[in-house]
């Protein structure tokens, strides 16, 4: 069986009906401590409803709006970040194979690769020789771009180059992002 | 609190569905409408301004993020306080490897017990009961913060939670205990030390 003390926190939401509600009232009649229990949990409850509502400095709904926008305009350089990197460590890293291929000037493969480290060589040698011939390429249309060109239109046509991809990249960080998931 | 009305709520699953489609305006409307709600409830379960700031402005940020996850058949103050709590909490967890300042109790007001104006009285019990409050554990707290300050019934607290109802029905009524003994040790020595005074008087 409960104490009957027990039903005092039902009592206090409003819970008890009927022969519970009876049966407490019943006991709080004649138990002191049970009474007093009463009363201060209520106080206590009441207290805690006049309690103020804490509200922010002015202001608020803009200081959220402006670290909002701060967070939105990282998230998009986060997303065309990679693409640049990419975009720029491409013509390092074939640079970096041809130079290497010129400075060994070592054409040939090896007869018949017997061991994995000749196979290594092997496989190094044949991407060294791919890394001369893009070079070899690259400078060639660099070569006939420049050629083309008539010698005071060098300058402008950069600019014009390095002016579109600014704009290129304008628009991919302005341009609209759904929301994450 | 707001939106307890069908056509208010329904105006604010609109301001949800313009902010999924990229209308800062409308998230800046849900946030002017709840930030009392939010900034309260860090404010009492981190006990100062800075971190209450700083810890609301993060969970609109995060409800920002997190939009798509939010079910229009939940009520939209319990889906945000559920993040705001959780934020609090992380806070508090994170707080016990580097203790500030703010986080140590200040010393208790003295009540001189001379002033016999009862509304003056009433008002320092107030006080006393946030700073008692303060003391409680975090998840007791929090089941008093959501209860009497954003009018969530027990079962919302629970789904805030994760807790069934009853668990957190017995953890309100053990907070309620809790403060009410606090508030009975204040008076106590309160008026213990009104009567030294008093005694010290010439």
């Amino acid at each position: 069986m409960v104490h009957r003390g027990e039903l005092i926190p039902a009592y206090l939401d409003g819970e008890l009906v009927g022969e519970e509600e009876q049966w407490l009232e019943e006991h709080l009649a004649v138990c002191a401590r049970c009474r007093d229990e009463l009363s201060d949990l209520n106080e206590v409850g009441v207290l805690l409803s006049e309690a103020p509502l804490f509200s922010p400095q002015p202001g608020f709904t803009a200081r959220v709006m402006a670290r909002l926008a701060q967070k939105e305009a990282r998230r998009r350089l986060t997303r065309v970040a990679p693409a640049l990197v990419a975009v720029s460590l491409l013509p390092t890293f074939l640079a970096l194979l041809s130079v290497v291929g010129l400075l060994i000037p070592w054409g040939g493969t090896l007869a018949a690769p017997a061991t994995l480290i000749e196979l290594g060589f092997d496989l190094l040698l044949r991407l060294m020789q791919t890394g001369t011939t893009l070079a070899q390429t690259c400078s060639f249309l660099l070569g006939a771009t420049l050629g083309a060109l008539p010698p005071g239109l060098l300058l402008p046509y950069s600019f014009l180059m390095l002016g579109l991809m600014m704009v290129w990249a304008k628009l991919v960080i302005r341009a609209p992002l759904p929301l994450k998931n | 609190m707001p939106f307890d009305k069908a056509q208010d709520r329904e105006g604010e699953r609109g301001w949800v569905r313009e902010a999924l489609a990229g209308d800062q305006e409308a998230f800046a409307r849900l946030v002017k409408n709840y930030q009392a709600a939010v900034y309260n409830l860090a404010y009492r379960m981190l006990g100062n301004a800075g971190d209450a700031e700083d810890a609301a402005q993060e969970t609109f940020l995060r409800a920002y993020s997190r939009l798509r996850s939010y079910d229009p058949a939940r009520k939209f103050s319990s889906w945000l306080l559920a993040i705001a709590a959780h934020h609090c909490i992380d806070r508090l967890r994170r707080r016990r490897w580097a203790i500030s300042l703010e986080d140590i109790p200040l010393g208790r007001k003295l009540s001189t017990g001379r002033d016999p104006e009862r509304e003056i009285e009433r008002e320092e019990e107030r006080e006393e009961i946030g700073r008692l409050l303060e003391h409680l554990p975090p998840a007791y707290r929090l089941v008093v913060i959501l209860y009497y300050w954003n009018d969530l019934s027990c079962r919302q607290i629970g789904e805030v939670m994760g807790l069934g109802e009853g668990a957190v029905k017995s953890r309100l009524h053990r907070a309620r205990r809790m403060l009410a003994q606090g508030l009975r040790e204040e008076r106590e020595s309160a008026s213990h030390r009104s009567s030294v005074t008093i005694g010290e008087a010439p």
